[in-house]
């Protein structure tokens, strides 16, 4: 049988497939649902927390791509759905339809790539529930070339790679203080000292505010081993100051709604005159509305003000400029808008190159928490309703790093960058964390001349959860703590200042992380124990991005595993190249570093993880791929352990260790010991009223889900994020049968 | 994020501490947020008045008498809420209208901050026509006014030129009695020295 006749023959046996230029994205496939319903095949979606409406397609060839929609919706909303199309944003003003008619709406033109999967997000607004609902059934792809598209399960997309098992270090936060630290609890008992700003007043002073309007004065000779720190009260009456600069003999402090300046005019030591340098933004009186933190470069404030949240649930309303780094003359009171798109910067400080270092808090637009070395004009990309921000672009400026929370961070702090005198981490940058807790370290490089970079789990065991820092000439950092909520013990708990030392002492753990046109290099603090290191096999490399929303929270999107080609140790043993068979820009790479790692010395590998943001991959610049020693086969074979069925304590020791103990620790929020079945009182969001609730497995997801839905009694709204918009159904199916499990064991 | 609901009570005793000497004690004058608006200050005079300034608007918007034996502010967070029996009550208060020649001319304002010195407490701006800067300083002297007044402030501007006065908008009403250095009623601050705005 020649060709010809083989192709009639198929032809006339087999039935026409015609191949679709349409692809159907259904509401039924989606990665979460949130707390709306389905009817059938529709969604009918009235809040937006917690709901992810996302699938994940592909491309076999470029093509331009039109989307539309399916639904139908009885009533205007006060707000648009965002669809996000592999990272480009489009808004869409919902049009009302006939009651339960469906109609179909034009979202807009995209262009899809071929290669990884592209990810689609259709995000409702967040905050708000609405009582019509937007009755959704699909989004359709339409494309001009037969058969290019195809849609991965949601089930699929969603999932991530297997995580190794985890302890303290290892895909876990730290468990306690850094081997090279000493530490000195600075503690008056009669006093909760919730610092808010702090800094030095020439060599031995150190001045710091209060979350109670206070300025103190510490004056460091003074301050023993034993007993109360000589603390004194030098100013009183500020209106939420939430950071301190001194240049010189000069105090500022950003206050609620202004910059202020402290003057001390007949020079008694009390500051009898508060000068307005600056209130030249707007604001309301939302409670979210802050001035963060405050430095002085070149005779100019820069701070932060954040976004309000107040309104999140009602219309989305911003006043103008909030979310953006201000800039202000000391002495004119010019003021300049100098970045914006910040949600919660809770910290600012100076970077080693002399730019500015802001932290910002993961929620919505923010899918992972952030160290931003600010670019002037630069839009970190958290919008509300329109008006925009005026430095608003469609595309926006990526942080040096990415947090990810839960992981490194939750809630991060000022950054600031470690003394000289502490070893191989002079230089690094270090940031507090008012929930996580701790000290994270961050390494910076740049890449054609954009900041990007590694964090590395440092130190926990502190008393304090840090939130402002000073540095003495010797190197010697106190660091302020703060805490949010009701419960006043663990305020007073976690609160206040302590002095930490750098002790010098050997510790074995990645010190930095470079980029390299074919993959990163990762140095250690000491070099590795001779012959160990070249096994690809002990890397567990993985690689995600992330996509902005405007629901709280963030998945990974293409969580998936990354190959390791090589591993190269350099002659001196510090250094490990780990050549990579992919790196996407705008991504991160995670590296999990096998615990059976140990120095030429003896000692122990301390930490495990580390992140590397890759906002740029260099040019012709390929790190040096060897040839791996024979005596490499010495290593184990096995360098991670999988455990199936543990995925749930993988999450909770994730996602829940910041904020509840599974031992009775009160943290910020309740202990979760003997959770399962036990009766919990609750209490009904704009209501006094106080339920008893048995906490059921029903319960326990609606608050991971909800938290919002039934709070526990002592504890305040909007503490805990909705987890929906952070963990998978999967996910959460899991923390809910980890937690209901008897006992639990942390 | 943190918030307690509590009375102005007098300030917590801490170690250290001035007490009494150190100024902007919350007892007597409060920087946080009064009855919604964002950038406002309370001042207390005498026993149991406060006057209550936009210091957006350069302007009082509030005079109230706290109720007896009790504080005249309710403090939750950052915003705190007058207590009492209202004096004087002017929420979308404009402020003050300049007048150059006859006409009357648009202003801009800038709070430059407060002092508080002694028995006295300050309050300045500048107050910015076109073309032209003005300071404007106000006094809300911490001891009670005479038997007919109710409240009473001391206000002095420099740089008004000759031509150039200064009055309360006539949409804020005529509570206000304004008298010149001298102790004569006046519609208008149109001099150097301290002008007396008192409450009857």
């Amino acid at each position: 049988m020649n060709l010809r006749i083989t192709t009639f023959v198929l032809a006339c046996i087999l039935p026409v497939i015609a191949l679709s230029r349409e692809l159907d994205l259904p509401a039924t496939d989606i990665f979460s649902k949130g707390s709306n319903q389905y009817s059938d095949d529709i969604l009918e979606i009235t809040k937006g927390r917690g709901a992810t409406i996302g699938w994940y397609i592909k491309a076999k060839q470029e093509d331009e791509v039109r989307v539309s929609i399916e639904y139908s919706c009885a009533a205007p909303l006060n707000q648009d759905y965002q669809l996000s199309f592999d990272g480009i944003d489009t808004f869409w003003k919902v049009t009302p339809t006939a009651e339960k008619e469906f109609s179909r709406a034009e979202l807009g033109v995209f262009k899809i790539r071929p290669g990884l999967p592209v990810l689609v997000l259709l995000v409702p607004p967040s905050g708000t529930k609405y009582k019509h609902p937007v009755r959704f059934r699909k989004l359709i792809v339409a494309g001009s070339k037969p058969g290019n598209l195809s849609r991965l399960p949601a089930s699929e997309g969603a999932k991530g790679p297997a995580t190794p098992a985890t302890s303290p270090g290892f895909g876990a936060k730290l468990s306690g203080l850094h081997p090279a630290l000493s530490t000195l609890d600075l503690r008056d008992e009669a006093l909760t000292l919730r610092v808010s700003g702090m800094k030095m007043r020439g060599e031995n002073e150190i001045l710091f505010t209060t979350w109670d309007g206070d300025l103190f004065s510490l004056d460091l000779t003074a301050v023993t081993e034993t007993g109360p720190p000589p603390f004194r009260r030098i100013a009183r009456g500020l209106s939420e100051p939430m950071g301190l600069a001194v240049s010189g003999p000069r105090i500022f402090v950003t206050e609620k709604n202004q910059v202020t300046e402290l003057i001390d005019k007949d020079n008694d030591g009390m500051f009898e005159t508060y000068r307005c340098v600056s209130q030249d933004w707007p604001c309301s009186m939302d409670y979210h509305e802050y001035l963060f933190g405050a430095v002085v470069k070149d005779d100019h404030l820069y701070f932060n003000a954040s976004v309000g949240m107040a309104r999140r649930g009602i219309d989305n309303y911003q006043p103008p400029l909030r979310g953006s780094v201000i800039k202000v003359h000391i002495d004119s009171g010019e003021t300049e808008i100098f970045a914006g798109g910040l949600r919660t910067p809770d910290g600012i400080g100076l970077a080693a190159d002399g730019g500015i270092l802001v932290t910002d808090n993961q929620g919505e637009w923010l899918p992972a928490n952030k160290l931003i070395h600010v670019e002037k004009g630069g839009f970190y990309q958290f919008r509300s309703i329109p008006p925009w921000h005026p430095l608003d672009v469609p595309k926006a400026t990526p942080p040096a790093v990415w947090l990810p929370h839960g992981e490194i961070a939750a809630s991060p702090t000022e950054p600031f960058v470690i003394p000289s005198n502490w070893g191989p981490y002079a230089g690094q940058v270090l940031f507090g964390d008012e929930t996580f807790g701790g000290l994270q370290r961050a390494f910076l490089e740049k890449v054609d001349g954009v900041t990007q970079g590694a964090v590395f789990r440092f130190s926990q065991g502190f008393q304090h959860h840090f939130h402002r820092f000073a540095i003495t000439p010797d190197g010697e950092l106190y660091a302020g703590g703060i805490a949010r909520g009701k419960d006043e013990e663990f305020i007073h708990r976690v609160s206040g200042l302590t002095r930490i030392r750098y002790t010098g002492n050997d510790v074995f753990e990645p010190l930095a992380a470079r980029l390299y046109t074919n993959g990163l290099e990762i140095e250690f603090t000491l070099p590795l124990a001779e012959g160990t290191g070249w096994n690809p096999a002990a890397w567990h490399v993985t690689q995600w991005g992330y996509q902005a929303t405007q629901t709280y929270g963030g998945q990974k999107v293409r969580h998936r595993r990354t190959g390791v080609r090589s591993a190269t140790v350099s002659a001196d043993r510090r250094r490990v190249f780990l050549e990579l068979a992919e790196i996407t820009p705008g991504e991160v790479i995670h590296v999990r570093l096998a615990q059976s790692l140990t120095s030429g010395n003896g000692l122990p590998l301390r930490t495990g993880d580390l992140w590397y943001t890759v906002n740029r991959i260099p040019a012709n610049l390929p790190g040096e791929v060897k040839a791996a020693p024979p005596v490499t086969f010495a290593e184990p074979k096995s360098f991670f352990h999988y455990t199936k069925g543990d995925a749930g304590q993988i999450l909770f020791q994730t996602y829940c260790t910041s904020c509840h103990s599974l031992d009775g620790t009160k943290l910020v929020g309740p202990s979760l010991q003997g959770l399962a079945g036990s009766h919990l009182r609750v209490i009904q969001p704009g209501s006094d009223k106080v339920l008893s609730v048995m906490a059921t497995a029903d319960y326990i997801r609606q608050s991971i889900m909800e938290p919002n839905a039934l709070l526990a009694e002592g504890y305040p709204e909007n503490i805990m994020p909705p987890m929906g918009g952070i963990l998978t159904d999967k996910q959460i199916d899991a923390l809910v049968n980890y937690l209901t499990k008897e006992p639990v064991t942390p | 994020m943190l918030c307690a609901v509590l009375f102005l009570a007098e300030a917590p005793v801490i170690a250290g501490d001035d007490g009494e000497k150190l100024p902007f004690n919350p007892v007597k004058i409060c920087r946080l947020s009064l009855d919604g608006k964002p950038r406002s200050i309370s001042i207390r005079q005498g026993g149991d008045v406060w006057l209550g300034y936009d210091v957006e608007k350069a302007a009082v918007f509030k005079v109230w008498q706290a109720p007896e034996g009790k504080p005249g502010l309710k403090i939750t967070s950052f915003k705190a809420t007058s207590a009492g029996t209202s004096l004087f009550d002017k929420k979308d208060v404009e402020g003050w209208q300049m007048t150059r020649n006859g006409k009357t001319e648009p202003l801009t304002v800038s709070y430059l901050g407060c002092t508080q010195t002694g028995d006295s407490f300050e309050l300045s701006w500048e107050l910015n026509p076109t073309g032209g800067k003005i300071t404007l300083t106000e006094r809300v002297p911490s001891t009670p006014g005479s038997n007919t007044d109710r409240a009473y402030r001391e206000l002095r501007v420099e740089s008004l030129k000759a031509g150039e006065s200064l009055s309360p908008s006539p949409g804020d009403g005529n509570a206000w009695v304004v008298t010149d250095p001298a102790g004569k009623s006046v519609s208008s601050i149109s001099g150097a020295g301290w002008y007396r705005l008192s409450l009857p």
